[in-house]
């Protein structure tokens, strides 16, 4: 395999296990919530993201048991974990073929999506 | 108020259309939910959550697919994603009715690029830059219709950087993928070939867009029950698109980007002047 297709396959696989988990998980909050609520979107504060940040939030989701609320946010947060890990994939695997160019680009693009999750 | 099927079926529809064009789903999910009374700023929130799966599920497949140009779409993604984090937090603090008119004067700027290349199917003699060769942006696919491997160089990653910082802006800001103008980008100063250009920007997508939820995340904009369908219905749509792209041509893709974004430039304008 060239150097190439081994990234596009890998990256491929971090997409698509990212987004097949969080959409089984979502849909199964959808299912959940539906046959309890009906139709109707609510929009309170249970159903809203208030949290100092992203990486407080993640250990807060396990507070509401398996419920709708647990699950939808389990499922957002598997969402946005995705590219995340996408791009400490691809910073991992340009070290290992020393493409210091690319490596630095990577790094440089988690740096400010850690930064930016952490500080708002 | 509008109701959950409405949400996921509004969803599913954007993202296949969202797919096949490039555009990304929200663009088309955003202003549907505003007309259905949901406040633009929520929308937006939700909708640049639910961008991350539109551009995730798709672009695995067209990665695998060899489709997408890796290395050019993780130089640009420097700059969509500062350009994100700046639009998304302008949102914040800016005039609600604000936002339909930068909608409609956004999706008017990759209107104007497209229309005189319709005829162009591939970018010819390109000359790199000296940016271009050290980035070593050059790449090959396979194209289906024209039943032969298409090799192909850019130039111009810079300039074309300082575009996809504006993109990066417009994606934030506006909580949509911003793919119409990444796709523009892409053509008219990389010269990347059509079909590479729509799936590299849906790919770009999912990056920019988490840079624009990071800040939208503890705003208070965002809600569960707006995001997660919204998300389902995307993806799911998007999904179903990515089948059916392989089998277009570069101008039927081109054509349907052009109806799209005619569509929604009048739509916003009427929103603005309504609100």
């Amino acid at each position: 395999m060239t150097g190439n297709k081994r990234l596009e396959v890998l990256l491929s696989l971090v997409l698509v296990s990212g987004v097949i988990t969080s959409l089984a998980v979502l849909s199964i909050a959808l299912a959940l919530y539906y046959l309890r609520f009906g139709q109707e979107i609510i929009m309170s504060d249970e159903y809203r993201i208030v949290s100092g940040n992203f990486f407080e939030y993640l250990p807060t989701i396990g507070r509401h048991g398996f419920s709708a609320t647990a699950l939808m946010s389990a499922g957002i947060i598997i969402l946005m974990l995705t590219p995340y890990v996408r791009v400490l994939t691809s910073m991992a695997y340009f070290t290992s073929e020393r493409d210091f160019k690319y490596m630095l680009i990577t790094a440089f693009v988690l740096a400010v999506l850690t930064a930016s999750l952490l500080t708002h | 108020m509008v109701g959950l099927v409405e949400v996921i079926a509004a969803s599913f529809l954007a993202g296949f259309i969202g797919s096949i064009t490039g555009l990304g789903g929200a663009s088309i999910t955003t202003p549907l939910l505003t007309l259905m009374g949901v406040p633009i700023k929520n929308a937006i929130a939700a909708g640049i959550i639910s961008i991350i799966a539109t551009s995730s599920g798709s672009a695995s497949s067209y990665v695998r697919g060899g489709m997408s140009n890796l290395r050019a779409a993780m130089f640009l993604e420097m700059f969509t994603i500062v350009g994100a984090i700046l639009g998304a937090t302008i949102t914040l603090f800016v005039m609600p009715k604000l936002l339909y008119f930068f909608f409609a004067a956004f999706l008017l700027t990759s209107f104007i690029g497209l229309r005189r290349h319709l005829r162009d199917e591939l970018p010819s003699e390109v000359v790199q830059d000296k940016a271009a060769r050290w980035l070593g942006l050059t790449g090959s696919y396979y194209d289906e219709r024209l039943g032969r491997m298409v090799t192909y160089k850019l130039t111009r990653p810079l300039a074309a950087g300082g575009g996809m910082f504006v993109a990066g802006i417009a994606s934030g800001m506006l909580g949509i993928g911003a793919g119409a103008f990444k796709v523009a980008v892409h053509e008219l100063i990389l010269k990347m070939p059509s079909k590479v250009s729509s799936t590299t920007s849906t790919f770009i997508m999912g990056m920019t867009a988490l840079a624009g939820a990071s800040v939208y995340f503890n705003s208070g904009l965002l809600y569960l029950t707006l995001a997660a369908p919204m998300a389902v219905g995307t993806t799911v749509g998007a999904l179903a698109g990515s089948r059916i792209l392989w089998k277009l041509s570069n101008r039927t893709t081109r054509i349907i980007f052009l109806i799209v974004v005619a569509f929604f430039i009048v739509q916003m304008l009427v929103r603005g002047v309504l609100e």
